[in-house]
């Protein structure tokens, strides 16, 4: 009886180690995971209960105003600390008869400043009340937008800004944001950005890029760059992927300087819907997915 | 019971490692990729503030290099230079970093900061830094030396490095144009040869008048000029040397010799002669004098011009019926036909590039100037007139010139001007020139400006 347990142990065993080294192996070719497509669900609840949870008779026309005029915009200086620029280099003509190179010229010692305190764009105040009335889509959208999606979800109102709270509301719309909220935050947690936040980050930074027009070959000059955010959605830095290339090649170089201009240039704007955000619009309980992103731009159908 | 633990630990701890392995994949993520393949195709904002100088003569300096350089980056269609009134960061430190901040306020994305000091000699220290304002870092900083005199050219220096540096490619500011300068009656035209910055400046009569001048045409080693004139009432094709305001005919050709071009190289002169009802393209080399003909039958073979690798030849004829593009080997092997469209084609200019060639269209009455690849694909038309003729490449291959002539009405005549289109086509502008003009021709850059890094 212990003998035959401990040969089935035994054949168990090599037949388990052959499937590991045989059938790994062959795995690490094979196998192909399938990238996650994270799906943004917005189910019935999500609407409804925005738009329920309010009672329109509780939100008279001159509280709103009240609401507006507090939330008039105060600009929050928020000092910038100017990194350390490298030495910018200056650098000599081939001497020429006319334009003779200058050795005694001193390099310009760069410093470190702090630049002005930056105020920050006026937002449009956000009211803090939402009436039961669903905002019209704007007149121009054609097509299902969605970033118009993206800015329906961000309707829902945050609790900090919150005015009211679920004690306010009836019993039974209380239940319903509950439910609600379980909902939304089940669906595709921390998988990845789903199709519409990667939609309205790439539309964002498009309204920014100006690449080179013009240049030669354009269909070869696909610029990477790897983007690292803050918790807030704007930008820590930028690295562009191909350094050689940038040092070596001045079309690349410049498309790639456009590239990273643009990322920076558009962390905080404006949404199609005329409202300000400070970041991308990126779900910010989501850090984690979208720490570093990896963004590439091609100019190739452009010209 | 201890063989089957001993036996049964390593299995679990592999059955374990697995599993642990597997779990850590499936926590792996993958750095989201977003493909960007939109953008916006509209002028870069860039601030030009004058060039600061401590004393007045420097301060004036500084203005006209401002301007000057405010002026190239304009009109090549590719920069929004912002208005100075709205900089709110007045003085900057040479050499120390801007406040971005306050850029970008104003919407810029890139400043050009520089400075003007005089030397004890006498000359002049230009220098400047080009800052990438949301990328909060020097671009590119250069040093000039110069005399008074000099002042605009080290602005067209300066403007072509940071051409370059913000598109990647040569910049075309360092360079002249010479053209046709024309004036009086239709009847009693006076045509002469003339020369001028590229942006109109410093224009200059090279000939005074007497004879007829027409098609000059730029060599590549910048010292020649090469055209056609009716010297003595006989239509020759001539050299001229810009230094020395000398000119010589070029071979001794028995019939009419027009529609001259450089080869790349410098060293050949590629033309059209007539012979008795046709006219033929022939090469003359300009060191031993040898000539050759490349094209043969009863055909009007004119206006040749050599791609820039020199192996191939663009020219028209009408060998097919009507006027047409072609192109054929050096030699004047392997003639094919290119132009494909409606209506004639004529004066094909190989772009410096080589990626494309520029052509006058004739269409229903109507004259286009256009580009298409070498192998006939890809046409476009850029602009469209009561008569456009004649184009000539930038240096960087990116801008056209060609020769527009408006009708007039009532009690005006007709005018003649010499406009400028780029490869978008929307960037279509006149040049200043002194006077009606026509038959431009773009040098190429006079000096090598430091290339930016």
């Amino acid at each position: 009886m212990r003998l035959s347990a401990v040969i089935s142990a035994l054949f168990h065993a090599t037949i388990i180690g052959l499937a590991m080294t045989t059938f790994a192996k062959r795995a690490q070719f094979d196998l192909e995971v399938p990238e996650n497509i994270p799906v943004e669900l917005l189910t019935l609840a999500d609407i409804t209960n925005v738009s329920a949870a309010i009672a329109e008779e509780n939100v008279p026309e001159a509280v709103e105003e009240e609401i507006m005029e507090e939330a008039e915009p105060e600009p929050e200086p928020e000092p910038q600390q100017v990194a350390a620029l490298p030495d910018p280099v200056l650098e000599l003509p081939e001497p020429e008869a006319e334009f003779l190179p200058d050795d005694s010229t001193p390099e310009p010692e760069p410093e470190i400043i702090e630049a002005e305190p930056e105020p920050e764009p006026v937002p449009p105040p956000a009211p803090t009340v939402r009436p039961r009335v669903r905002p019209e889509p704007p007149e121009r959208r054609e097509e299902f937008d969605f970033a118009a999606a993206e800015a329906l979800i961000d309707l829902t109102p945050e609790e900090e800004e919150t005015a009211f709270s679920l004690e306010d509301l009836q019993i039974g719309d209380e239940q319903q944001v509950q439910t609600a909220e379980r909902s939304r935050q089940a669906v595709g947690l921390g998988t990845g950005l789903t199709i519409s936040q990667t939609d309205a980050l790439r539309a964002a930074i498009s309204d920014c890029w100006v690449p080179p027009a013009g240049a030669v070959n354009a269909e070869n000059l696909q610029i990477e760059l790897r983007v690292r955010f803050n918790p807030d959605a704007t930008v820590r830095d930028v690295d562009i992927i191909d350094f050689l290339r940038y040092n070596s090649d001045n079309f690349y170089k410049a498309a790639a300087d456009s590239a990273r201009r643009a990322v920076r240039q558009c962390e905080n704007g404006t949404r199609f819907d005329g409202s300000y955000r400070q970041g991308y619009d990126l779900p910010r309980d989501q850090y984690d997915t979208w720490r570093t992103v990896r963004l590439t731009f091609d100019p190739s159908n452009m010209f | 019971m201890k063989i089957i633990g001993k036996l049964l630990a390593p299995l679990i701890g592999i059955v374990a490692l697995l599993v642990l392995t597997i779990g850590a994949a499936a926590q792996t993520r993958e750095e989201p990729h977003i493909v960007i393949d939109r953008g916006q195709v509209e002028p870069l904002p860039v601030a030009i503030p004058a060039f600061a100088g401590v004393n007045p003569d420097e301060a004036r300096y500084g203005q006209e290099i401002a301007n000057v350089i405010s002026a190239n980056l304009e009109r090549s269609g590719l920069f929004a230079p912002a208005d100075p009134r709205s900089f709110i960061e007045r003085e900057i430190e040479f050499g120390s970093p801007p406040q971005f901040g306050s850029w970008r306020l104003i919407r810029v994305d890139a400043l050009i900061n520089g400075r003007v000091v005089a030397q004890e000699d006498g000359r002049v220290r230009i220098e400047f830094f080009l800052w990438d304002v949301y990328g909060e870092q020097a671009m590119l900083g250069l040093q000039f030396f110069s005399t008074p005199e000099g002042m605009r050219r080290v602005a067209h220096l300066i403007s072509d490095a940071v051409y370059e540096r913000l598109t990647g490619e040569t910049g075309y500011f360092d360079t002249r144009i010479v053209f046709v300068a024309e004036s009086g009656p239709a009847t009693l035209r006076v045509k002469r040869l003339a020369i001028m910055d590229q942006d109109g400046a410093n224009p200059r009569m090279m000939t005074d008048g007497e004879f007829l001048v027409l098609t000059p045409r730029f060599s590549p080693t910048q010292q020649e000029i090469v055209f056609m004139s009716y010297f003595n009432n006989t239509p020759r094709v001539y050299l001229y040397n810009i230094e020395s305001d000398e000119q010589e005919v070029v071979g001794d050709f028995p019939g009419m010799t027009f529609a001259p071009r450089f080869s790349p190289d410098g060293n050949e002169i590629i033309m059209s002669l007539i012979e008795g009802r046709d006219s033929h393209i022939y090469t003359m080399d300009l060191r031993t004098g040898a000539r050759r003909r490349l094209t043969s039958g009863p055909d009007l073979n004119t206006a040749p011009s050599f791609s820039p690798d020199g192996r191939f030849v663009t020219f028209e004829s009408d060998r097919g019926g009507s006027q047409q593009v072609y192109v054929m080997n050096r030699d004047g092997t392997n003639p094919h036909r290119i132009s494909f469209g409606d209506g004639r084609y004529g004066t094909p200019v190989w772009s410096p590039r080589g990626d494309l060639i520029a052509f006058t269209k004739m269409y229903s009455g109507r004259f286009y100037i256009g580009v298409m690849r070498p192998d006939g694909s890809g046409e476009r038309l850029l602009t469209e007139s009561f008569l456009d003729e004649g184009p000539t490449w930038s240096p960087n291959g990116r801008v056209l010139m060609f020769t527009r002539q408006t009708p007039g009405f009532g009690n005006t005549r007709d005018s003649t001007r010499v406009w400028s289109v780029d490869l978008t086509g929307h960037n279509e502008r006149p040049i200043l020139t002194p006077g009606d003009a026509s038959d431009p021709a773009w040098s190429p850059l006079i000096g090598s400006a430091p290339r930016a890094r």
